[in-house]
């Protein structure tokens, strides 16, 4: 049985301007040990998938639908105080902006300390404290004797994100969802970061949820990847077969907007036409198709049904003509 | 910290320097001399006075004495009341004053944040819209026309308190209430600002992903640092309140500073108006440089800076 | 899925919609509406910032004709119509002297408006000159003047101003001079720091490059981008000033008699209280109404433009 199990999860967005249905029936699973990749642009609901996994969309947000199976218990039917004893300890979470993830008024110890207060293990404030150490030298924090006791503005970008990626593992969860962790750092920090991300998971084997809007970043990392759009899943399937084989037209699109090395310095980097739809009044049928250079009349009027093999999952019109499932078209 | 200390130090030093120059040449500005009055005074008593005063001296001189005198505390005799010193009446108003302003003072904190804080966790129900009107309405209304009106209901005609005059705790409840409803609503709308903007930021939602109980993110995550650019609020809170007793203790007749600086006001006793000016603005001051010294206490960032 | 096969074997579905066929995405984007539009469109549905706009139409209606059509004067006594409870003659009642409450506080709101005005006026002119050039000009300039206004605002304002006017006498012209010294500060401050802000923004920087000069980069892209907070600012000051300057008046230091601010006639009423309270009650809810018509539409503006709640 898979550890995670999203099936259908819809959250909403009950706005002064209509409703924006930013997660809109979405289904995935991660199993134990494994790494998914989310990857989309911004709006595609990523990071509300996140957020709603954790419980924690804000208002004017709610989850309307669906079921989260996390070691076979549906979160959505835990009270919140049954749902605060996952998070932090079973399911931990990394946000996008290490700046501003820290409280500013309280000490990188002050954080550390507090919740390791919930590990039964550490008894004493030195086992306390020497936790905390050992989980600042596991994430690469020099002298973290004299670092407990400093601020969070005392600490650089890079340095806060592995802080908060200490607290993160601190409790041992068994599912770790990163919010684009390295979306707010300079490249050579994000490049140490992911290197770190990557010997901690296989150190700990622990699954991983990592939401990203860049393809490459998780190239050499995650197990299966999940490609959305405009609140749906567009594709799914292991790494390598969406990388060596994109099959959604929106997937091969963020593809070709990577750039490769071996590219050819004439050829020009690749750009999706058009922008992101407005998410009240999404299009309809498949929500990608005005930007799609392969669009057929049945795209504007129906919403893709999923095409594919064992390990393959595509919602498109075109890949589900290419099968020839239905005759003569 | 120390340097950010400093700083504010010198900064209230320049501040009362200027406070102290500004009353006194504004003293010297004043259309005739401080004894030309209706009832002309003797010339020979005049010019008693005038040398009393060092009055005969060149301006800079005046100006010099001056600063010399106050920075002893000296802050000069009444002339209205001659056997009184300012000293005097400071001395034996300001304490009724600043009694009357703490209860304000701790009233207004207190049900402000409470209020303030009960309003933003149940952001658009109806406690919130319900507090939020009525802040906005006792912000509409300055203390010197709350405390008439609280005068005429709860003293005239519900005779529950007191109608005026100072002594027992009932005689502080009305005045103290008059004083505080005004920055009650301001520090409310204060910090229902302040906890919905700290509310929906990262290291909150952080903490709660962590798994911290709601009532520690409530409290050391969000009301903490929600209450920093309250406490920016404190030193005008205080100087609203202040002054605001001017009118309030003239009203119910409260043998406070206020009521003898209004009175002087009226009686143009132009001796005890700088005198306690410049009393008021040195004691603003420092409860200024107290509220940038708390504001440091909790902004670590401040403190290293 | 409901989708069932025979619905998908209609040939034309399958055919590619020509490329000015799409529902393109710019489309169905939401309407494209103005800055000022949006603001406005999200100030009309806040019903309490409406009511401020009307209350504010209505008090402004009062005080420039209501005097003009009053049938009586504002100074004119009437010995024989003293301490007249209201009543049809004088909806406000009457004063100790026999003077009709009502066109007094239209009078006394004149005042009030004025001062408002005034107030306004400084912070738009001063103000926003003075923090405009510090954050603009940065560097020392920028330096010392900010230290100034930072021992300005270490100073209490109000005692200053009470000296002012008992040394300058009381009167309107008076106020206004006092008010004026000190209104400009809070303002120094916001738009100094809006300034800073907005110049690190691109569109201010890509002005730079194509050699804008210093002059039309203030005018065009700095200034009317600062705007939005400007605004609220002044509305939401405007009241201080008219308490402040009502506060003078009760103390004596306002306008002098027979003229009356609403601060004036609230100081007199106060010794009616037990036997005339009407006297204390009208003007003083003539500055209630004042400052909360102010309020309303100032909060009303400050969420209509806040770009956070934009959604």
């Amino acid at each position: 049985m898979a550890l995670l199990e999203v099936r259908n999860l819809q959250t909403y967005f009950f706005t002064y301007a209509g409703v924006v249905k930013a997660v809109d029936g979405v289904s995935f699973s991660v199993d134990r040990g494994e790494v998914l990749g989310i990857v989309g642009e911004s709006g595609s609901g990523k990071s509300v998938t996140a957020m709603s996994i954790m419980r924690l969309v804000q208002q004017p947000g709610k989850t309307v639908g669906g079921e989260i199976i996390f070691d076979g218990i549906n979160l959505l039917n835990l009270s919140d105080r049954e749902m605060n004893a996952y998070r932090g300890k079973r399911i931990a979470m990394v946000f996008q902006d290490p700046m501003t993830s820290l409280n500013p008024t309280l000490t990188v110890g002050y954080h550390m300390m507090e919740l390791l207060s919930r590990d039964p293990n550490l008894k004493t404030k030195k086992d306390k404290i020497d936790r905390a150490i050992e989980l600042l030298k596991a994430v690469g924090i020099s002298e973290p004797e004299k670092r407990l006791s400093q601020y969070p503005y005392q600490f650089s970008g890079g340095m806060r994100q592995r802080v908060m990626i200490a607290l993160a593992i601190a409790l041992n969860p068994d599912l770790l969802i990163m919010d684009e962790p390295t979306t707010a750092l300079d490249v050579t920090v994000q490049a140490q970061i992911m290197e770190l991300v990557k010997e901690i998971q296989e150190k700990y084997h622990m699954a991983v949820i990592f939401i990203t809007h860049d393809l490459g970043v998780i190239a050499g990392f995650a197990d299966r990847v999940m490609v959305m759009y405009a609140g749906k899943k567009v594709e799914e399937g292991d790494v390598y077969s969406i990388f060596e084989n994109p099959l959604h037209p929106y997937t091969q699109a963020l593809l070709s907007a990577v750039p490769k090395l071996d590219m050819d310095r004439s050829q020009r980097l690749y750009a999706i036409p058009g922008s992101p739809p407005n998410m009240i009044a999404p299009p309809p049928g498949c929500r990608f198709h005005p930007r799609c250079p392969y669009a057929m009349r049945i795209c504007a009027k129906k919403i893709p049904i999923a095409a594919g093999t064992d390990n393959r999952e595509v919602y498109c019109w075109k890949v589900f003509k290419e099968m020839g499932v239905v005759e003569g078209v | 910290m120390g340097r950010f200390i400093v700083r504010r130090l010198a900064l209230m030093v320049i501040a009362l320097w200027v406070v102290v120059t500004v009353t006194f040449f504004l003293a010297h500005m004043i259309p005739g001399g401080p004894f030309d009055r209706e009832k002309p005074v003797p010339e020979a008593i005049k010019k008693n006075l005038e040398e009393k005063y060092h009055l005969n001296e060149p301006m800079w001189k005046q100006y010099l004495l001056y600063l010399n005198d106050i920075i002893h505390g000296d802050l000069g005799p009444s002339f209205k009341y001659p056997d009184r010193t300012v000293n005097d009446i400071i001395k034996e108003s300001f304490p009724v004053s600043a009694q009357l302003g703490f209860w304000a003072v701790l009233m207004a904190t207190f049900v402000g944040i409470s209020l303030g804080s009960v309003s933003a966790l149940h952001q658009g129900e109806l406690i919130d819209s319900f507090s939020m009107f009525f802040a906005i309405l006792f912000i509409s209304l300055p203390s010197f026309v709350i405390a008439p009106i609280f005068q005429y209901i709860f003293g005239v005609k519900l005779h529950w308190l007191p109608v005026a005059n100072w002594g027992s705790w009932k005689h502080m409840i009305l005045p103290a209430l008059s004083l505080a409803l005004g920055p009650t609503a301001v520090i409310a709308r204060l910090t229902r600002a302040s906890m919905l903007e700290v509310l929906s930021n990262d290291y909150v939602k952080a903490a709660r992903a962590r798994g911290l109980s709601g009532l520690r993110v409530l409290i050391v995550y969000a009301l903490k640092n929600a209450l920093i650019p309250v406490v920016t609020y404190l030193f005008p809170l205080i100087a609203a309140i202040f002054t605001g007793s001017f009118v309030v203790e003239k009203i119910f007749n409260i043998p406070g500073l206020g009521r003898y600086y209004v009175t002087s006001i009226y009686n143009r006793d132009y001796t005890v108006i700088l005198g306690v000016t410049v009393f008021y603005a040195a004691f603003l001051i420092l409860m200024n440089l107290l509220a940038d010294i708390t504001y440091a206490l909790l902004d670590p960032r401040i403190r290293y800076e | 899925m409901d989708i069932k096969v025979e619905e998908l074997k209609d040939k034309s579905l399958w055919e590619p919609i020509p490329e000015e066929e799409k529902m393109g995405a710019e489309e169905l984007t939401a309407p494209q509406v103005t800055f000022w539009g949006d603001v406005w469109r999200r100030f009309r549905k806040n019903r309490l910032a409406v009511l401020g706009l009307v209350l504010l139409v209505i008090i402004l209606l009062f005080a420039l004709v209501g005097p003009l059509v009053s049938p009586y004067p504002y100074d004119k006594q009437d010995y024989d119509a003293i301490l007249q409870a209201p009543n049809l003659a004088h909806p406000f009642g009457t004063d100790y002297v026999g003077r009709d409450l009502f066109t007094r506080v239209m009078y006394g709101a004149r005042i009030s408006l004025a001062v408002g005005f005034l107030a306004a006026m400084v912070q738009l002119v001063i103000g926003v000159l003075y923090g405009g050039i510090s954050g603009f000009m940065g560097g020392k300039v920028d330096e010392i003047m900010m230290r100034i206004v930072d021992i300005m605002y270490a100073i209490p304002i109000l005692l200053i101003v009470i000296l002012l006017m008992v040394v300058l006498g009381p009167g309107l012209v008076n106020i206004f001079l006092a008010l004026g010294f000190f209104y400009w500060l809070g303002m120094a401050r916001i738009v100094r720091s809006q300034i800073l802000t907005l110049k690190e923004e691109e569109f201010v920087l890509a002005a730079r490059v194509l050699g804008a000069s210093t002059k039309r980069l203030l005018l065009r892209h700095l200034i009317p981008n600062a705007m939005g907070p400007v605004i609220v600012t002044v509305t939401l000051n405007i009241p201080n000033a008219i308490f402040t300057e009502a506060f003078l008046s009760y103390i004596g230091l306002g306008v002098s008699a027979p003229m009356a601010s609403l601060g004036s006639l609230a100081s007199d009423g106060v010794e009616y209280i037990r036997t005339a309270p009407w006297l204390m009650l009208f003007p003083a809810l003539a500055i209630a109404l004042i400052a909360l018509a102010f309020n309303f539409v100032g909060d009303g503006l400050r969420d209509s433009l806040d770009p956070r709640l934009r959604r």
